[in-house]
Formats: structure tokens, sequence, C-alpha cells
């Protein structure tokens, strides 16, 4: 997975399908990205188009550390059928979601 | 009934990216629109993977079965599994109001099974347990596009 940094933020670009077969690596490599300092994350959809229960942990698990480390991690860029995805896990009222990653900067660069 | 395609997978989860062009061909022969294929993926993923986690006391390559059937007004899918005999419904559905700190993804893959399909129904036969998803397919945005 492609990550880009911006300043003290981690654009990470997502894998087109995330489910039980590859999880466990988005998991591993947000956790990778925590423990190695970033508290600003950005989750970059845009060549995503699929992702099941199996993966929503991954992001779920980050944003409850990013919480306990006062960081944030921030999504855009999601297709409307993962954004139904999200809805339907009750995650879109969880997590910031964003159009695209200039306004996931955007907000990430607003907070203290 | 206007077709039946039937589709047969290991235990593993590396069968998810067969089963997903499995299902992407049939939605394309069958002209479905492009959120039914994703929900009707979405769905077939979560029960397979769910069998594949917790359906077998062993380690043995077991198969699992998938029927599609589709004629005009709607499409059934039913998934066979050899498995202990377990009962999705029993599942404790997920409390979706509940803050983060709190949220667990347990009981998601059910929940959006009969989210997005009209119907679910469960059977114990013989050693086997077979769910069998509906989905009204007459009537959907983009239907013969």
């Amino acid at each position: 997975m492609d990550i880009k940094t911006h300043g003290d933020v981690k654009v990470v670009t997502l894998l087109a399908r995330i489910d039980a077969s590859n999880a466990k690596d988005v998991e591993s490599l947000l956790q990778d990205l925590m423990n190695n300092g970033s508290r600003k994350i950005v989750c970059d959809f845009s060549a995503n188009t699929y992702v099941s229960s199996a993966g929503l942990r991954g992001f779920l698990v980050t944003l409850k550390a990013m919480n306990k480390l006062g960081g944030r991690i921030v999504l855009c860029s999601l297709n409307p059928f993962v954004q139904e995805v999200f809805d339907m896990a009750g995650f879109s009222q969880l997590f910031s979601i964003c159009e695209n990653v200039e306004q996931a900067l955007a907000q990430l660069q607003s907070v203290n | 009934m206007e077709s039946n395609v039937s589709l047969r997978l290991k235990n593993d989860v590396s069968e998810l990216n067969r089963l997903s062009d499995a299902v992407e061909e049939f939605g394309h022969i069958h002209r479905l629109p492009p959120k039914a294929i994703f929900e009707l993926n979405l769905a077939l993923d979560e029960i397979i993977t769910n069998i594949i986690s917790y359906g077998y006391s062993d380690e043995a390559e077991h198969d699992i079965y998938i029927d599609f059937n589709f004629d005009l007004e709607q499409l059934i899918v039913s998934i066979t599994d050899d498995g202990v005999a377990f009962d999705p419904f029993t599942l404790m559905p997920p409390d979706l109001d509940m803050p983060a700190e709190e949220r667990e993804v347990g009981g998601l893959g059910f929940h959006f099974v009969r989210t997005v399909m009209n119907k679910v129904e469960y059977i114990r036969d013989k050693n086997c347990n077979v769910l069998t998803l509906y989905k009204n397919i007459a009537g959907l945005e983009g239907i013969g596009e």
C-alpha cells in the first residue's frame, strides 16, 4: 500500500479490496504507523471498491488506539458502496469521513 | 427458474477472490445493477468467512456449496456447508449506537446479510447448515441495463 507523508500526516492509499484474506495486513500497516509515532493518519479509499466487516476491524482498532493516544484518523474518497458498508455498520457516525485527501488534510491541520 | 449456477468453494479465505469473480460474472450475465452485485458479493463473503472462521472443529478441508437461482422476480442463493450446526439467527445483533470504545465488529457480517437481502432463512438439513438468501430483483434501479 502506498504511504505518503504530508508534514505530520501519513496518507495511506488502501488496496482495491479488503476482506478476510488481507484485512490483517491493513491492520498491521496502520498499527506500525502508530507504533512509529504517527498521530495523524488519512486512509484514502480512492483505489478501494470493497470492504467487508473483516476489513472494518482494522479501522475500528486504529480509531480506538488513536482516541487513547490523542491522535486522529480520517477516511476519505469512499465510493458509494463502501460508504454503504460503513453506514450499515453504524461506523459513519464514529469516523470523520471526507470527500478527498485535500479535505482530510485540511481537517487534520485545523485540529490543535 | 431461469437460471441455476453452482459454485463449490474450499473453506479457505483465499477462495474469496474466486467467489467475487463468480458473483461479478453471474451479475453481469443477468444484468444485475452494480449495487445488487456488490451487496450479493458482500453477503456471500460475510457468510463464507463466518463458515471458514467458526464452522469446523477440525483442520480438514471442507467444501462449501453456493447455488444461485435467478428468475425475473428474485434472486435466490443458498449456501450449504457441512460444519457444526450453527444458526446465525442466534447471534446477538450488533449495537450500532455504542461509542467507539465499546464497539466491536462481531455480528456485523450477518447484520449486513439481513440488511441487503429481502429474506434470509436457515435450516439444518441432516448434517448440513443451509442458509438461503432472497433478493427481489424486479423493480431495482438499473436492472437490465
